[in-house]
């Protein structure tokens, strides 16, 4: 039983960027449209929001519903320019 | 005192239809404006047609329709608890990208068992590396592979075996979190937990048995 290559090496990423406290899918999911509009704005949310930062990068659930997020926004404000 | 409102702000207010989130929250409650949820269908439908548009192969339309009249009734039972910390058109956006992730992956995920997932992953060959590091000599790439090989044998040798199954789950065959809980009879958020007990225990031991700080590992593998 073998995991894919690519997918153990983002993995042993992952490992050593562990840290003692994480956020949760809930506590992110909580506070993502605060994150996504920080970022629209130019500001840096992962200043305010380092946890829900961190758990995007951790967590490929939530980095994709992040990143269809992003593209939503941008598509409702170009169609709107 | 200057008072600067940036060009992307105002834009943003424009977007809202003109609605500022304090009359958003107005419109959607009891009684509801038709005007402003017809106003926020289309935002929603707008931004789902862009959002998924690489991801379903077929009937796009139909399924956005679906997916945001969904979120348009969760949104108007929940309109109440929205803060304010975002425009509010973020936040239905959130609601709505979560709604059509949510059915997608049930839909692709639905008639496959825990015991399919491994049983299929046992079967399949060592897949190469599809990324290769471009900054890697030989001698970097066998430090890499050797840290990747005790990482496997740690996930079969230091875990417990519900993280183990979770974990090896998951890597192996790509499957989303709430899936997966759903399959485990647990739910995302303790599945994650679960998780981040076993990513911890990898990390403790991966440095006693190899030497080699997490910081290290970090750089071994280009990670900035």
């Amino acid at each position: 039983m073998r995991i894919p290559e690519e997918t153990l090496r983002k993995f042993v990423v992952k490992v050593a960027n562990t840290r003692p406290e994480e956020a949760g899918c809930d506590t992110c999911f909580e506070h993502l449209h605060e994150f996504a509009d920080m970022l629209q704005k130019g500001e840096d949310p992962a200043d305010l929001m380092p946890l829900v930062e961190h758990h995007l990068k951790m967590c490929s659930s939530c980095g994709e519903e992040f990143d269809a997020l992003i593209e939503a926004i941008e598509a409702a404000q170009n169609a709107k320019s | 005192m200057t008072l600067y409102l940036g060009y992307d702000y105002v834009r943003g207010v424009i977007e809202d239809m003109q609605r500022s989130n304090e009359e958003w929250v107005t419109a959607l409650s009891e009684p509801v404006s038709e005007e402003a949820l017809g106003d926020l269908r289309q935002i929603l439908v707008r931004g789902l047609m862009a959002a998924l548009a690489g991801r379903i192969n077929s009937e796009l339309e139909a399924n956005v329709e679906d997916f945001v009249q969904e979120a348009l009734l969760k949104i108007l039972k929940s309109v109440g608890t929205f803060r304010g910390e975002s425009r509010f058109t973020t936040w239905a956006q959130k609601v709505a990208v979560h709604v059509a992730f949510t059915e997608l992956r049930r839909r692709r995920w639905k008639d496959i068992s825990l015991q399919d997932i491994i049983e299929t992953s046992e079967g399949e060959e060592y897949t190469p590396a599809i990324l290769k590091d471009p900054r890697a000599t030989p001698e970097l790439e066998v430090t890499q592979q050797s840290v990747m090989e005790l990482v496997e044998d740690l996930i079969h040798s230091e875990l417990t075996e519900k993280q183990r199954t979770a974990l090896l789950a998951a890597l192996q065959s790509g499957i989303p979190m709430e899936e997966l809980a759903q399959k485990l009879g647990t739910n995302r958020n303790a599945l994650y937990k679960l998780i981040h007990d076993a990513r911890q225990r990898l990390q403790k031991r991966l440095m006693e048995v190899s030497g080699i700080s997490p910081h290290d590992v970090m750089d071994l593998f280009e990670v900035k």
